[in-house]
């Protein structure tokens, strides 16, 4: 499992969201770290394949970013997703696994396990919009995982969960990144550094820090906010 | 195609689950009744008095009108109808107030109805002088049918006036009121079904973005082809089941009230100059398929607007103000091209006068009418919409929020 992206780009008018970005990943969890407008969330939409890069590509296992297999294998948890207020929970997990291509029964079976795991099972059949904030994201994460995925991209999965569902669904991260690759953004560094394998930290488009990270939280935290320092002093 | 009918329920729900669709259709369906059974509310006045109600003036002419049933126009019946006109007192403000012509004279009033629409007599007395003749009425109904035509070819007035030929004569008169009636209600509810679809199905795709389920469908493995193939479905089968379900209801009320009676009825009875070998039941059937068709095509087309200018109201407006443009403006005759192109339009075409309409397309040797151009027009531009609808939906980036 390797996904290659290869001086990938993007432009807009006259601003360079992610600039000439090259990376190999391999199975484990990599930590995105960025400030507000670094590039993040525009990087992990190119890879999703719902973004189309201005130059550059992008390859799983030697599938390309806009092919259909390559999203077979795909999970993707956006940072800010919607949801359909009148399904329920366990609708809204049959319907995106028929999307990504699961046969019924498998589906079911897939839906009920993951409603369980994420602590649904009593609410699947209440409509979304009774859902809490915490409840709707345990729902997005739960779709992500639908079709096991090998690529695994969550834009700040742990926003809006409480302490103790964070430490759980940090620790069920760490568990999928023994056998995915696990792209997560985060604003926690706590949680990259408890569960990545790899550190990323982007500023202004690019990958400015690439690496393991040995040290401890504190450490990582320093070494962040001295990234960043020019923009939070101005800030 | 995988998954394609479990993802063609979910978006058909989706449909569903929109509550301005079920108002809508609630409006409609109360309209589209309305405008059948409306005729017959209220009262016929005469001095402040009531002469009688419309629903009983419809009872007393249909049975009239039955009376006269696989009776042919001829000169037999044309002077039994004239004898019977010709004995209402001259020197009465409004005849129909007679005795006379309530007692022999409204019998025949579906046959006076047809002379008069093609003779135009100013007034009673004039149709009194008349001297029945079936030859120079139908003489007179050729004349008119020659100059209606004048706008056409050479070769199209040849073809007109070859079908007109062959139609049988004398016309043999058939109650079918029922069929009139609906016929004339049809041109509303196209209106009524296109703004429906327009309604219900504009924010289809673009909703995807607004409420940003987007980034999770186009980033699933089947969001792309699938999912739009699903909602291409969705959408187009819930104008046609709309569609079908205005229309029967419709036609059942409209049937129900003015009688079953006259599916053969030749269509000059409803429109005297047009050269058309159709009955009523025909002329129905028609319409119908022409609105399914219209329907099928004005969803494809408003698919494609949500799903390229990724905005629900955008498609909307699109849509809302094509239909009143329809109404309001009027092509000359002489801009023949554009004049046919802006009939072959659904709300244009599903109405008597397009079906009617005298236009000739040249197909292999013979000619297709309007409406038998507008069914496979509707076909290819269904599939085109679709493609380009795909083709939008498929290329959308999700940038910027």
């Amino acid at each position: 499992m390797e996904l290659v992206i290869d001086r990938i780009s993007k432009q807009y008018q006259n601003k360079i969201a992610v600039d000439r970005t090259s990376l190999t990943l391999h199975q484990g969890v990599c930590g995105l770290l960025g400030a507000n407008g670094a590039g993040k969330t525009t990087l992990m939409r190119m890879l999703c394949g719902i973004l189309k890069p201005t130059g550059g590509s992008v390859t799983l296992d030697g599938m390309d970013v806009s092919s259909e297999q390559y999203r077979e294998k795909l999970g993707y948890l956006p940072q800010d997703f919607g949801y359909y207020p009148e399904f329920t929970g366990r609708d809204f997990l049959l319907y995106l696994a028929a999307l990504k291509g699961l046969p019924k029964a498998a589906a079911r079976r897939k839906a009920e396990k993951l409603l369980a795991l994420v602590s649904l099972e009593h609410d699947a059949d209440k409509k979304i919009k009774t859902y809490s904030g915490g409840m709707k994201q345990r729902l997005g994460i739960a779709q992500a995982l639908l079709n096991d995925p090998e690529l695994l991209v969550l834009d700040e999965p742990t926003a809006g969960l409480d302490p103790k569902e964070r430490v759980r669904f940090r620790n069920l991260i760490a568990e999928l990144g023994k056998r995915s690759i696990v792209l997560l953004s985060t604003h926690i560094v706590s949680d990259i550094v408890h569960i990545a394998d790899t550190v990323l930290i982007m500023k202004e488009g690019q990958i400015c820090f690439s690496g393991k990270w040995e040290k401890g939280e504190e450490e990582l935290e320093a070494f962040y906010l001295e990234l960043f320092g020019e923009e939070t002093e101005h800030a | 195609m995988r998954n394609l009918m479990t993802l063609y329920r979910y978006e058909f729900r989706k449909i569903l689950n929109r509550k301005l669709q079920w108002i809508t259709l609630a409006v409609i369906l109360a309209v589209s009744l309305l405008t059948v059974i409306s005729p017959l509310f209220g009262q016929s006045y005469v001095d402040g008095t009531v002469l009688e109600s419309h629903y009983e003036a419809m009872r007393k002419d249909s049975a009239y009108a039955r009376a006269l049933n696989g009776r042919p126009i001829n000169q037999t019946l044309l002077s039994e109808m004239q004898d019977a006109y010709r004995k209402i007192p001259l020197n009465r403000d409004r005849y129909s107030m007679t005795k006379e012509y309530q007692t022999w004279a409204r019998p025949y009033s579906a046959v006076f109805q047809f002379a008069d629409s093609i003779l135009g007599f100013s007034d009673l007395s004039e149709m009194q002088e008349w001297e029945a003749d079936e030859d120079a009425l139908y003489a007179a109904r050729l004349e008119n049918v020659k100059n209606s035509l004048r706008h056409l070819s050479e070769k199209e007035q040849s073809y007109w006036l070859e079908q007109d030929a062959r139609l049988p004569k004398p016309f043999v008169f058939r109650y079918a009121e029922g069929y009139w009636s609906l016929g004339s209600c049809f041109y509303t509810l196209g209106l009524e079904i296109f703004l429906l679809i327009a309604i219900c199905l504009s924010g289809i795709f673009s909703d995807e973005h607004t409420r940003r389920t987007d980034q999770l469908l186009l980033s699933s493995s089947l969001g792309k082809k699938e999912l739009y193939r699903a909602k291409l479905l969705a959408g187009i089968s819930y104008a046609l089941l709309c569609a079908a379900l205005l229309d029967l209801l419709m036609i059942l009320t409209g049937l129900s009230i003015y009688g079953f009676d006259g599916f053969s009825a030749p269509i000059q009875f409803a429109s005297w100059r047009s050269s058309m070998s159709l009955s009523a039941g025909q002329l129905l059937l028609i319409l119908s398929a022409l609105l399914l068709a219209a329907s099928a095509v004005t969803a494809a087309f408003v698919m494609l607007l949500s799903a390229a200018l990724n905005s629900s109201i955008g498609a909307l407006s699109v849509n809302a103000g094509l239909i009143l443009m329809t109404m309001f403006l009027n092509i000359p005759e002489e801009y023949r091209l554009a004049c046919q192109l802006f009939d072959l339009l659904p709300s244009n075409m599903v109405s008597v006068w397009g079906v009617l309409s005298t236009y000739l397309t040249p197909f292999f040797g013979s000619y297709l009418t309007l409406w038998q151009l507008a069914l496979p027009v509707y076909a290819v531009f269904a599939v085109l919409f679709s493609l380009a609808g795909r083709r939008a939906w498929s290329r959308y980036q999700v940038s910027g929020r």
